[in-house]
């Protein structure tokens, strides 16, 4: 049913803005460093099984001293493992959809586990697939079967917030580690911490300042191409506010597309009409590759550039290589395609390819696995501590001020739930992404591939975050 | 100037998708007389069958060359298609009301789009390669590309052809004689049945044409290729769906006016704070309603007596009554012995959905009008309640809910109402696609996409789980039910009924038919705004698309849409069961050894739809033969006392721990369709019956059931529910058997639907229909007269 229904997943779509950019600045100096470390544990990665690291870090995971124990009435299904929720909506109206959180999350587990667990205790992925409309079911499960949510999200994952016991988040003293979260209800709500945070207002500009440095000219005639659905159309706002606040873009034009069954043609038409030469996409990888070959029909000769959840493969099969043939997309993650050069991003690679061989390429299953990480180094602290508790975890989690994944991606601080303030261009050239800016190498780069530059504050309705309670008081 | 010439261009394109679209949907109706809302979804499956042959092999695909594909899914396997759709399920239809042809094909819609997700999941990207990528022609300001000059000529020729088809072949006029008069066109010596196959088999032909046109330029994705033709509503609606040039002059009006919009009507516009974004995508569903109102009132046909295949009883009030009460009972002694909260979601999750199937009972069920938009209406509730509710959701929200709801219900029934069922059907769906894109969209009302309905507020009894709200929504459906059932007993009831029989013959004794569809549409779209004004949820807007409103009708009606029963079989068919199965299920495949095998959960994807298709064989719904065996249990005290006693009985050793809950569902199983059911017979004795054998069997068999724990004896649950099911019937084989008599059974009550055909009239029957009909004393002082004129009495009785 609900299928298609299909416009909802658009929502899920839109998350990935997740990354960006970041940015305070002194914080620009915190970036040049790769150490990730998690505040008050200090001792935690150094006590770590020394033998095995993640990137730059040492690995949480191991077998330990002795065997850590999780708190009882908080373990979910038993205190026999640590059962972790991983939320998807991949078996929804929309087949597939998230996959790459499970994927990134089960990949993350099964490395954790063939070290020995966090300290001997082993892990286990509980499947929360909320099918895109039964979120609320998910996390009844959650409540009942799980320590925490870590690392996996939801397209409605407001539907957390039942506001019923047992299936509520608040209510049933969840904690989580998500690996994106989309709206601003969950995004800002209290009781989680993100890898990637993603809230409402702090916005990334690096990767805008990043594009008015290359195409000065063309981000003059700026607008947004966004679809009809109330989560696209807050998203429309929110990189409209962006760039506002960066210098050298104008115009701001807003095109708006139905979800189904658009003719692209017709939106071509309009951007070509009205002269624009900087096209912000907003919406699904399938509808953007169509956009894009319908400007291309018309040999549209700006540059047409979206957020990261665009960094997926989806974008370049949609409608062929061509169509798509130098889109360019903004993420805050090393690409795949340059694991050779980054050691945690080759190493992730190498477990996804050993542990999920079907594993999606799309840039989410890195936020899962990074969410994977930094929830067990936070948990690793607390089984070091004595017990492994959710207060605990949690306290953990947001006293970590700066987090890299073991370099997967750029600096963030999960604790104040600030985004990254740098991020990189990559572009689709010959039916692959490459890298577009910073070079590497260059005055641009910040030493570890991207470029920053201070987050921005919007203004304007978008939504609060869920604070109804906190488990901490 | 340059730029209106451009937009012309580009429109011009448009319209030639939609032409095509709207042309198939058109020969269908014209040459089988039936609106294929699945006309997309055979479009659908056939873009996705020529991805499979066509895609290169390292895709998945078969690796045919482009133009042995196109002619194999086209000219082969589509018309194939259509035609075994045509002799399986369509020639079945003959006779059956036009609710039931649209639901017939509204259920092979969603079983198509199920099929086609189990066969070609969503998690693998495929494309289309446009027909001569990379080329195109420069008109105007404009570049064309080739593929939508092959689009504009595919057009042109299947006009040109139809046209020569449909007047100038032999084929075409006996499609055409088949739709007038099939028994007429028998009587020629025709095969009527063979042309309707050519008919289905070109339109799926047709169908397959737009679909593997339209595939490149939209995504290849089961729903939204299904949904393409509903934008091409309107064209075919200008051409009354049967005229063919002004089906295409309909979808150049579409195709320019979406471009000129586009041109024009840019920008993030808004007023008052809510967006007008959506306006323009609701340009189809908009030029629909106008093309409506412009259309002259359709003339009531009286083209002989339809034969009704429907057939419900109207429960007495007292038994009503009692089984409202027992409901409400029901379902707080079943939460009972759910002692997790959040597992009771599946039952809080039936009875919302029940009270949605039952606001289709007066509309669908009594007047024999359908809605495509129930769940548009309960999302209007919602967001009503959401927004009323904002300090506390008071009963006077929910009465605020159910006028707003009563109020858009007429206002969208009111344009369909001159003209007939299909319309309404049509209008109904449009008026779902322009809620989805202009009210569902709005961020000032539903913030994210999401409606927040707060719980109601009732002091001290407000529902703040899940078992106290599926106990409200049980009162609320026991109560709407009684007040359903009150409204059919009377004379507006009664003059419902009459309409859905014959409105010509009410239209002669002075019925207002427009104002009695106008009552029970709102009356059905406020009922439905109640279930939204009551889910005590956040429900994403997407809950609210035509295609879950389709959903609803469907299952609604594969419950049986003419009693209150049947609407509580739908809720749980919508709410539970497309759950429940899956996750019981969740590791069983069914499967012929190795051959074909398919999940349980795949499974669920397409059988709703098929549960749909069936109506066809028995259009009155499950709740038709579920009644029948109950019926007689209410007939003696004894029977329906031990049927009460009974599961009482179970439920209070549940309640007490003596059995488990798995246990208590078995013995349930067999309580409910073993014994219950043949408690009638047992008690009156039947000649060469062994009632007292039989007896012991029954409780022989509850004992062994019960004596089982269910729970642990039998690890897969799947296997559990089926070994339940295969014990059921086990026992009431069994006691059949052994029982050994039939029961005579009363003779059935003539049809009234077949006075004056079977029967002659006589004084009676007319002072019965009088009566029934409402009319005063006065007005049938001279039945004399009427009698008199027998033959003209014959239409119009």
């Amino acid at each position: 049913m609900k299928f298609r229904v299909v416009a909802c997943l658009v929502a899920a779509v839109v998350i990935a803005s997740a990354c960006g950019a970041k940015g305070a600045d002194e914080a620009a100096e915190k970036d040049k460093a790769t150490a990730t470390t998690v505040a008050g544990s200090p001792e935690t990665t150094a006590a770590a099984d020394a033998a095995t690291k993640f990137g730059s870090i040492a690995s949480p995971c191991g077998k330990g001293a002795t065997t850590a124990t999780v708190k009882a009435d908080e373990a979910g299904k038993g205190t026999d493992k640590l059962y972790l929720g991983v939320g998807n909506d991949r078996e929804g109206i929309r087949p597939g959809l998230l996959k790459e959180l499970w994927d990134g999350a089960n990949a993350f587990v099964d490395w954790c586990n063939d070290q020995g667990g966090i300290n001997g205790l082993q892990l286990e992925a509980v499947d929360l697939d909320g099918k895109v409309l039964e979120v609320e079911n998910a996390m009844a499960t959650a409540c009942s079967d799980v320590f925490a949510i870590v690392g996996g999200g939801w397209a409605q994952d407001n539907l957390i917030f039942s506001g019923k016991d047992g299936s509520d988040f608040h209510k049933c003293k969840m904690i989580a580690f998500p690996g994106f979260a989309v709206s601003p209800d969950y995004a800002e709500a209290t009781d989680q911490v993100q890898s990637l945070p993603n809230p409402a207002y702090d916005k990334p500009a690096s990767a805008f300042k990043a594009l008015a440095q290359l195409y000065p000219e063309q981000v003059k005639k700026f607008a947004v191409v966004f679809g009809n659905l109330p989560s696209i159309v807050q998203n429309k706002d929110q990189i409209i506010g962006v760039a506002k606040q960066t210098k050298g873009f104008d115009d701001f034009g807003e095109i708006s597309y139905d979800i189904i069954n658009q003719d692209w043609a017709v939106v071509a038409q309009q951007v070509i009409d009205k002269g624009y030469k900087a096209i912000s996409f907003v919406g699904e990888p399938p509808n953007m590759s169509k956009f894009s070959q319908a400007l291309k029909d018309q040999g549209y000769d700006g540059i047409i550039n979206a957020d990261a959840n665009q960094y997926d493969q989806r974008l370049i099969e949609g409608s062929g290589a061509g169509a798509v043939e130098g889109d360019i997309v903004r993420i805050a993650t090393h690409p795949y395609e340059e694991a050779s050069k980054w050691p945690a991003m080759d190493q992730l690679v190498k477990i996804l390819d050993s542990k999920v061989p079907d594993w999606t390429h799309a840039g989410l299953a890195i936020q899962s696995f990074s969410s994977s990480l930094l929830f067990a180094t936070a948990a690793k602290s607390c089984a070091d501590a004595g017990e492994i508790t959710r207060e605990c975890v949690l306290k953990a989690g947001q006293a970590t001020d700066t987090w890299d994944g073991g370099g997967l991606h750029a600096v963030t601080d999960p604790g104040k739930n600030t985004p990254a303030d740098c991020a990189m261009l990559v572009q689709i050239k010959g039916g692959k992404f490459e890298r577009l800016f910073p070079k590497l190498g260059s005055k641009d780069d910040n030493g570890e591939g991207f470029y920053c530059s201070p987050v921005v504050k919007l203004t304007g309705d978008f939504g609060k975050g869920n604070t109804d309670s906190s488990i901490l008081g | 100037m340059q730029s209106f010439l451009n937009f012309t261009v580009v429109g011009i394109a448009t319209a030639a998708v939609y032409a095509i679209a709207a042309s198939g949907l058109v020969v269908t109706y014209t040459t089988s007389g039936i609106f294929n809302f699945a006309h997309g979804a055979v479009g659908m499956i056939a873009a996705f069958l020529y991805w499979q042959v066509s895609a290169p092999t390292v895709s998945g695909g078969w690796g045919w060359p482009v133009w042995w594909s196109l002619i194999f899914v086209v000219f082969i396997a589509a018309p194939l298609f259509g035609a075994v759709i045509e002799r399986v399920i369509m020639r079945g239809l003959e006779g059956a009301t036009e609710v039931v042809k649209i639901v017939v094909t509204v259920s092979l819609l969603l079983a198509l789009v199920g099929l086609s997700q189990w066969i070609w999941p969503g998690n693998v990207t495929r494309s289309l390669p446009r027909f001569f990528p990379d080329k195109s022609l420069h008109l105007g300001g404009v570049n064309v590309p080739y593929h939508r000059i092959v689009i504009l000529i595919a057009a042109i020729v299947v006009a040109a052809v139809l046209r020569v088809l449909l007047y100038r072949s032999r084929a075409g006029i006996a499609m055409r004689a088949v739709v007038d008069d099939r028994s007429l066109v028998r009587l020629n010596g025709a095969r009527p049945g063979r042309v309707s196959m050519l008919a289905w088999a070109i339109g799926a032909g047709l169908a397959a044409l737009s679909g593997v046109l339209a595939a490149p330029l939209q995504s290849v994705d089961a729903v939204t290729l299904t949904l393409l033709v509903v934008n091409c509503y309107a064209a075919a609606v200008v051409g009354k769906l049967r005229n063919l040039p002004m089906t295409f002059l309909g979808a150049l009006i579409l195709g320019l006016g979406e471009s000129y919009c586009a041109a024009y009507l840019t920008g993030d516009k808004s007023i008052g704070g809510y967006s007008l974004v959506g306006v323009r995508f609701a340009l189809p569903a908009i030029m629909l309603f106008v093309v409506m109102v412009a259309q002259p009132q359709a003339r009531l046909r009286a083209g002989g007596v339809q034969r009704v295949r429907e057939s419900w009883r109207v429960p007495k009030m007292n038994t009503t009554v009692f089984g409202a009460v027992g409901l409400v009972v029901a379902v707080y002694g079943v939460s009972e012995l759910i002692s997790s909260d959040p597992a009771r979601q599946p039952l809080v999750s039936a009875m919302f959905f029940a009270i949605i199937a039952l606001s289709l009972v007066p509309l669908t069920g009594f007047a024999g009008q359908i809605s495509l938009a129930q769940m548009s209406f309960v999302g209007l509730g919602a967001v009503v309640m959401s927004q009323v509710g904002k300090n506390g959701a008071t009963p006077a929200g929910v009465i605020v809910a159910l006028v707003v709801c009563a109020i858009v219900g007429a206002l969208v029934a009111l344009p369909a109402l001159r003209l007939t069922g299909i319309y309404l059907a049509l209008a109904t769906a449009a008026f779902s696609l322009l809620m989805s894109k202009v009210f569902f969209t709005q961020n000032k009302l539903v913030a994210g996409g999401t409606v927040k309905v707060p719980a109601l507020d009732l002091g001290p009894l407000t529902p703040d789980n899940n078992q106290g709200q599926a106990v409200l929504l049980a009162v609320i459906f026991a109560l709407v039910g009684i007040f359903v059932i009150w409204l059919r007993r009377g004379s507006y009831g009664r003059r419902l009924i009459a309409m859905k029989d014959s409105p010509v013959a009410c239209a002669t004794l002075g019925l207002d038919l427009t104002r009695t569809k106008i009552g029970v549409f709102a009356l059905s779209a406020s009922i439905a705004g109640l279930a939204g004004a009551l889910a005590n949820k956040s429900m994403p807007t997407t809950d609210y698309e035509l295609l879950s409103s389709m959903s609803v009708t469907m299952l609604a009606v594969v419950g049986g849409i003419g009693a209150i029963g049947g609407a509580l079989i739908g809720g749980f068919l919508l709410g539970t069961f497309q759950t429940l199965i899956p996750t019981l299920f969740q590791t069983n495949t069914i499967g012929v050894f190795r051959f074909v095998q398919i999940s349980v959960p795949d499974l669920m994807k397409f059988t709703p739809g098929f549960m749909g298709i069936s109506l066809g064989r028995n259009p009155s719904g499950a709740i038709g033969d579920i009644g029948d065996a109950y019926r007689a249990v209410g007939e003696t005290k004894e029977s329906l006392g031990l049927a009460i006693f009974g599961p009482v009985a179970l439920w209070y050793l549940a309640d007490r721990h003596t059995i488990s809950n798995w246990t208590f569902i078995a013995t349930m199983t067999v309580m409910l369709f073993a014994i219950i059911p043949l408690l009638p017979v047992l008690l009156k004795p039947i000649q060469g019956g062994r009632a007292l054998q039989a007896g012991a069997i029954l409780i022989i068999g509850l004992v062994v059931v019960g004596s089982i724990d269910w729970g642990t004896a039998i690890e897969s649950t799947g296997i559990r529910v089926v070994l339940m099911v295969a014990a059921t019937a086990l026992i009431a084989g069994l006691a059949t058997v052994v029982h050994g008599g039939v029961p005579s059974g009363a003779a059935p009550e003539p049809s009234p639907d077949m006075l004056g055909i079977d029967r002659p009239i006589t004084r009676s029957d007319v002072f019965e229909a009088d009566r029934a009909l409402g009319l005063s004393a006065a007005e049938f002082a001279e039945p004399a007269r009427v009698t008199s004129q027998g033959g003209a009495v014959h239409g119009a009785a």
